[in-house]
This record gives structure tokens, C-alpha cells and sequence, in this order.
């Protein structure tokens, strides 16, 4: 049961983790908000990012600000699953007795950082797959249950290809969102060089703790979602499937393989993270249309045609929402995610962000006519 | 502005709007159905035209009703999706399904949402509503169409029925007979000098009745022996008593004289005749009598006697010796057609020879009659008219202007 103290303690939260998280890492603001969204939701994330863009960065202050225990697995090609996962080792007792012991892997942990995750092999790929999806960790038929909160925070780069391999579908269905680390600007840039110059220690404090964040979890949660949109997030995601009855022009053209189911589920729980981060209590159209963009582009496997003409998966859901806003009679223009979480501390006509329409101006210059006329 | 005041000035907005849409969609049916009704009654001549116009009202008011209660009568839920589409963020549809709902998120939620529909009402308490009313152009277009089709086809039926226009199928009738208007060609046969069916036959169809625009049946002219044929003479829509009254007056000698005498006239190479009709047409084919040519060579110069008597219309064919300069030319009248005149020319004063050849077969217009012999006519009728001090007639002026000119 979500109470007023949930919802305040939510918003106080987050401001605190996005203030803390700001200390450590220069702009990146779609890609820090993204992040956190995923992590409240209880998703895991790709983040996609030429080298040095501060993808490591992110995640380390993630780790520090949630107070949580963090580990790094450096992927190579040469790592194996037990390295991952653990594995039973011969330990001799007090009489000198052996016996197999279960030596737990760097997964382990609360949060993982699965740097340049497309590096290990696909066998080394995999041991994540269950650590992922069930929370949970199997060795020598022995399922062992994941520390709660879990994530694995994975980092790959676009650009090299020799001696990588690329994730297999059922591996990139199980991040909640795979987000594009962009290059900074120039001002990002001039601040990123200024503070490492002082010190390149993350300084980011804790802000809250595993038990708060999976608080705040079911808080987001409780968020309702109205049938209408939550119909238009089911048919987007059915959108995006070349044969399914709902399939869009723009998939039957250029999808090969649509979004899974898991691809709703996150959609949704996203979506009610970031209406409440927008001091919202219900998910609106505009969520969905902004996190179709993380939650969708790496799940859809595009097809020769997509390929040979360049369009990027990006392109394909903007096509797929612009199809379908035109159905629905919904504004599909792309909005940039980012910006601070408001505050749900105080209740009332104060707190209600005022639709910045024409209708309204157009009413209040009426009421100003109508009084002037008086 | 209360939230509930805000909402129900939405729902009284839609409701009204509900209203014209079912108006509208009543109209398009109904008008179109009474559009239809009078055109069938147009088109048939049926006089009760009203009938029309009370099915037509009668539709609107039974499909109006119809239109709102099944297809625009707005819900709660209609009502806030369209308030949600002013920028509301899906508030107001989400407050409406968690309608009953106690717990403290959907507090929140209603609070957030009222308090977003009354900043979207205006301050002041006033009861503003921004929402503009939302038609769909194709239900509106059908509907102004209908309506103008019904109001121009009773119109139709109303001075149809009042016999101010023809009715449908009298107007049908007439563009299929004026599609398929026949025209009558007669044929008829003409020798020179006033004698109908002389001088020749028509070989083919003489009565033919041909479509407008069609081609007639190719018929030709073939002269009897001593004759040839000379022209073909078309009238144009001209009652066939009018012809023949024409053909007996001279006037196509007299306007066949000028070409003759002057020989501009080409006697087509081919009898045969055959032409698009377009109206009817009465066509004489003109045969000319063949005479001997004159054997005189036409010397002589014009006397200066008084002008003989006219000679012998009947008598034979002349066979002048004269030596006069201007052969070809008929000479004076001289008395005779042998071309001895003796008596004046009709200008001059001296004596002279008046023979000399006539117009090298075409000298005698049907065989017998000299062509002299016409022109003294017309002389004497203008020495008269002269004499009387009246104008003399274009075509007798000119033929004697024509002859002098000649001379």
C-alpha cells in the first residue's frame, strides 16, 4: 500500500540521487535519467558508447550513490561463465575432510558493471541470461538466489568489431533499455576537463539504500496506467512485428523480428517512473512515445532491406510512431528525456504543471475580453 | 473554476456537438434520400414532388436521434479523452477509470487532475471552455452536398410538376430524337431553260433520307442525247414549292447567264454526287442543251439603227456569218439569228453586222431557246422600268452592266 510518505520520500530520492549522480557525471542527462528510470523499474541497461564518454563512470557512480555493493567484470574473450557466475571449489575442513564449496562469482553482487560485455565469447555471454531474468544463479544444479536490488549495468562499443560478439536476441531482450552514450558538447567538455583536472576520484555521495530504491520501486509501481494507453503501448509494441495484426507499414518494410512481450512489461514499468519523476499520477501517451525509443531499438532485428538502405533503428520507431500517432490521433514529436524529477512533496492546484496550450492563452485572453467588455 | 463545473461545461459542449454531428449525419441520409426520391420523380414525371419532401424531413428527424444516441452521445469516458487531447497528459481519462478508487495514488491522481482541469477552465471562477468543437470535413461536405442536391432536384421536381421546365423524360426525349434526326435529300432534274425533269435523269436513289452528319447515297447525273449536264444546285432546308417556284422564275438562268457569259464556270468532271448531310436538301442537277456553235466569224461593226425586233424565240438554232470582232459575245438582237442585224446596237449608233458566233455551245439554253432571246427580255423589261422612272432590279442591272462591260 503506497502512502503520501512513499510518494514524498520517492520524490526526495530522487532528487538526491539525480544531484549526486551529477557530481560524478558532466550532461549525459538522457542517458543518467534513463538509467535511474531503469533501475527504479527494476530493469537492466545496455548503454551503447564510443570509448571514454564515461559509460564506466556512470555506472561506478550509480553503484556509489545507491550505496550498493558493486561489481566490475572486465569481458574478454578468454573469460569463462564460472568466472561470472562462481564456482564449487575443494575446501579441507578442520579434520581435513574435503568437501566442494560454492566460491561465488563477481555476479554476486547488486550492482554489475559487465564492461565491454560483447568481448566475451557467447558461451561467457550467457551465464548472465539467467542471473538477468530470474535473479537467480545456477551452479552444479544448485539454483542460488541474487542479492535484491539486481542490475547488470553493461557497456559495449559500437564501433570495433574484430574480436567481439554481438549479443544474441535472448541476451538484449533482457535489458530493460540499451541507451546511446553520445559524445559531449563542447561546454560538457570544458566542465569534464575542469573537474578531472582538480581530482578524477567520483565524489558522489550515497543517496539511498537497496531497501529505499526497491521502495520506491513499488511506489512507481502502483502508478496507474488508463486502458486507452495502455492499449497504445500493447499496439506499439505489436507495431513493431511484420506479421502480427497490428503490424505497421514501416515493419512490414524493414523488421525481420518485432519486440518481445518482456518489451510491454518494461515499457509500462518505465513509463510509471517517469510520470511519477514528472509529478505525474498516471502514465501519459508522451511517456510511452519517449521510452519507445530505449526500450524498443534494440529489440527489434531489422531486416536487409533496413540494412542496404541505412535506416537506423531509431528511425524505424519514429516511422512506427508517427504511423501510429496518426491513427490514434496522438503528437508523436520526438521529446528528449532528461530533466529534473519534480516535486510531489506539497498536494494541490500548485503543483500541477499548467498545460502550455493555445486553448488556455485563448481562454484567458476571452475571460480578459469578456471582463474588459464588462 | 470546481472541476465538476469545468467537466460538465465539456460534457455540455460535446453534447452539442454530438447534436450537429447527428444533424449533419441525419441530413447527408435523409436530404440524400429525398434528393434521390425527387429525382426518380423528375425523372418519371411523377407530380407529387412533396412526397419527396416529407421522406426527406422525415429521415433527418428519425436518423438524427438515431445518429446520437448510437454513435455521438458523449460518455464520461469521450469527455475525457477529448479534454486529455487540450494537453491534460491523460489525467482526466485516468480519473475517470479510477472512479471509486480510495486509495492514496488515485487521490493523488484525481487532485492532480482537477486541479489540472480548473487551471484549464481559467481563473476567476469563470466557466471557460477552450475546447473548439471538432466536425469531420467529409461528414460536413456530404452533408452540404446532399442538401444542395435536394434543394436543386425539388426544385427540379417543383417546376417540373408546375410545367415551367420539361420533365425528365420529355428533355430525354428530345435529346434522342435530336440524336437521331433524319434529313430528307430530293433529287431533281433541271434542263436550261425552265423545264423541270428534262434534259437528263438521275441514276440512284432520288428520295434518300440520310442521318445528320451521315453520308448520302452517291447518285449521278446523266444528260439525254443533245444535252449535258452543267451543275449541281443545292437547297438548303427550302420547301420544295419554293424550289420549283425559283426554278420556273429564271432566276438560276439569269445567275448562270453572268457565269456563262464570262465563262467562269467550271462543269464538273464528275456527275456523280455524294456529300455529309446535315439538314435537308432539294438537288437539281442543271443540264444544258447541246447546239451547234455558230459558224459566223462575228466581224461587223455595231450599227447605229434602231434596234430590230427581238427575233424568233422558237426559231432554229443560228448559224451567223458575221465577222464582228467581239465573236462570242451574243450579238445584238437583230431580228433574227442569223446574224444580220441591221438595227442599232443597244449602245451605239452605227450600222453594222450583228452576227457572229454565239457562246460556243452554250449559245441555246435548252436546245431551242437562244440566249439573245432572254437577254431582249430583260432589255425591254428595263427599258421599261426606265421609262416609268422605277429602279431597275439588282440582277436585271447587273446582267446589263455585265454585257456592256463586255461589249
Amino acid at each position: 500500500m503506497v502512502t503520501e510518505k512513499d510518494v514524498t520520500k520517492f520524490s526526495e530520492q530522487c532528487k538526491k540521487i539525480f544531484a549526486q549522480v551529477e557530481r560524478d557525471v558532466i550532461g549525459q542527462k538522457e542517458v543518467v535519467q534513463g538509467t535511474i528510470i531503469a533501475m527504479i523499474a527494476g530493469g537492466n541497461v545496455l548503454l551503447e558508447g564510443v570509448p571514454g564518454v564515461g559509460k564506466t563512470r556512470l555506472v561506478r557512480s550509480l553503484g556509489r550513490v545507491f550505496n550498493l555493493p558493486f561489481s566490475r567484470i572486465q569481458f574478454t574473450p578468454d573469460l569463462m561463465p564460472a568466472d561470472v557466475t562462481g564456482t564449487n571449489i575443494v575446501v579441507k575442513d578442520a579434520k581435513g575432510n574435503s568437501d566442494f564449496q560454492f566460491q561465488p562469482g563477481p555476479v554476486f553482487s547488486n550492482i554489475i558493471l559487465a564492461d565491454e560485455i560483447n568481448r566475451a565469447t557467447p558461451k561467457t555471454q550467457s551465464a548472465l541470461l539467467e542471473a538477468m531474468q530470474e535473479h537467480t544463479v545456477t551452479v552444479m544444479g544448485v539454483s542460488r538466489k541474487l542479492n535484491e536490488p539486481f542490475f547488470v549495468l553493461a557497456t559495449q562499443n559500437p564501433i570495433e568489431q574484430d574480436g567481439t560478439y554481438p549479443l544474441p536476441e535472448a541476451q538484449m531482450d533482457r535489458f530493460m533499455f540499451k541507451l546511446i552514450v553520445k559524445n559531449p558538447s563542447l561546454d560538457e567538455l570544458m566542465d569534464i576537463v575542469n573537474m578531472t583536472q582538480k581530482t578524477m576520484a567520483e565524489v558522489a555521495d550515497a543517496a539511498c539504500t537497496g531497501e529505499e530504491l526497491l521502495r520506491m520501486r513499488v511506489t512507481a509501481n502502483a502508478i496507474p496506467v488508463a486502458e486507452p494507453v495502455m492499449r497504445y503501448a500493447m499496439t506499439l509494441c505489436s507495431a513493431t512485428h511484420p506479421d502480427s495484426e497490428c503490424a505497421s507499414e514501416t515493419a512490414k518494410k524493414y523488421v525481420r523480428l518485432g519486440a518481445s512481450p518482456r518489451a510491454g512489461q518494461a515499457l509500462i514499468s518505465a513509463a510509471k517512473v517517469k510520470a511519477l519523476l514528472q509529478g505525474r499520477f498516471n502514465v501519459a501517451y508522451s511517456d510511452v512515445n519517449e521510452l519507445a525509443y530505449p526500450v524498443l531499438r534494440h529489440r527489434m532485428k531489422l531486416n536487409f532491406e533496413a540494412i542496404a538502405e541505412r535506416v537506423s533503428p531509431d528511425k524505424i520507431i519514429e516511422m512506427i510512431l508517427a504511423e501510429l500517432g496518426k491513427k490514434h490521433g496522438i503528437s508523436t514529436s520526438k521529446i528528449e528525456f532528461g530533466g529534473e524529477p519534480a516535486d510531489l512533496s506539497a498536494v494541490g492546484a500548485e503543483d500541477v504543471v499548467e498545460p502550455e496550450t493555445e486553448t488556455t492563452e485563448e481562454s484567458d485572453k476571452k475571460s480578459k475580453r469578456r471582463k474588459a467588455k464588462k | 473554476m470546481d472541476s465538476k463545473k469545468a467537466f460538465e461545461k465539456y460534457h455540455a459542449r460535446l453534447v452539442k456537438e454530438a447534436i450537429i454531428k447527428s444533424l449533419l449525419c441525419g441530413v447527408a441520409i435523409g436530404m440524400g434520400l429525398a434528393s434521390v426520391l425527387a429525382l426518380v420523380f423528375w425523372l418519371t414525371g411523377f407530380k407529387y414532388f412533396w412526397i419527396s419532401v416529407l421522406i426527406g424531413v422525415a429521415a433527418v428527424g428519425a436518423l438524427t436521434p438515431v445518429f446520437y444516441f448510437k454513435r455521438f452521445h458523449p460518455t464520461n469516458r469521450t469527455v475525457a479523452q477529448r479534454i486529455d487531447n487540450l494537453g491534460l497528459e491523460e489525467r482526466i481519462i485516468t480519473m475517470t477509470e479510477l472512479e471509486g478508487d480510495d486509495s492514496y495514488i488515485a487521490q493523488r491522481q484525481r487532485e492532480d487532475a482537477k486541479a489540472a482541469l480548473a487551471a484549464l477552465g481559467g481563473s476567476g471562477g469563470k466557466a471557460v471552455v477552450p475546447m473548439k468543437m471538432s466536425f469531420s470535413k467529409s461528414v460536413i461536405t456530404l452533408a452540404s452536398v446532399a442538401a444542395a442536391a435536394y434543394v436543386g432536384v425539388t426544385t427540379l421536381s417543383i417546376l417540373g410538376s408546375a410545367g415551367l421546365i420539361p420533365s425528365m423524360d420529355e428533355v430525354w426525349n428530345n435529346v434522342v430524337a435530336a440524336e437521331t434526326q433524319y434529313n430528307t435529300v430530293s433529287y431533281l432534274c433541271y434542263g436550261f431553260g425552265g423545264n423541270l425533269d428534262m434534259g437528263g435523269y438521275i441514276e440512284g436513289d432520288v428520295e434518300q433520307v440520310v442521318a445528320t452528319g451521315e453520308s448520302s447515297e452517291s447518285v449521278k447525273a446523266v444528260p439525254d442525247d443533245e444535252w449535258f449536264f452543267y451543275d449541281w444546285v443545292v437547297y438548303v432546308n427550302t420547301p420544295m414549292e419554293d424550289v420549283l417556284a425559283e426554278l420556273n422564275s429564271g432566276v438560276l438562268e439569269r445567275n448562270y447567264m453572268l457565269e456563262i457569259m464570262f465563262g467562269k464556270h467550271e462543269v464538273p468532271e464528275d456527275e456523280r454526287y455524294e456529300f455529309n448531310v446535315i439538314d435537308n436538301l432539294t438537288v437539281v442537277a442543271v443540264f444544258m442543251g447541246v447546239s451547234d456553235p455558230g459558224e459566223g466569224d462575228g466581224e461587223g461593226e455595231p450599227g447605229d439603227g434602231e434596234p430590230g425586233d427581238p427575233g424568233d424565240p422558237n426559231g432554229e438554232p443560228g448559224n451567223g456569218n458575221g465577222n464582228g470582232e467581239n465573236g462570242g459575245i451574243p450579238a445584238p438582237p437583230s431580228g433574227s439569228n442569223n446574224g444580220q442585224g441591221d438595227g442599232d446596237s443597244i449602245e451605239s449608233e452605227g450600222e453594222g453586222a450583228g452576227g457572229g458566233d454565239s457562246i460556243q455551245d452554250n449559245t441555246f439554253m435548252d436546245g431551242e431557246t437562244p440566249i439573245e432571246d432572254f437577254l431582249w427580255e430583260y432589255y425591254e423589261l428595263a427599258m421599261k422600268l426606265l421609262a416609268e422612272g422605277k429602279e431597275l432590279p439588282e440582277d436585271l442591272r447587273r446582267i446589263i452592266e455585265a454585257y456592256f462591260g463586255g461589249l
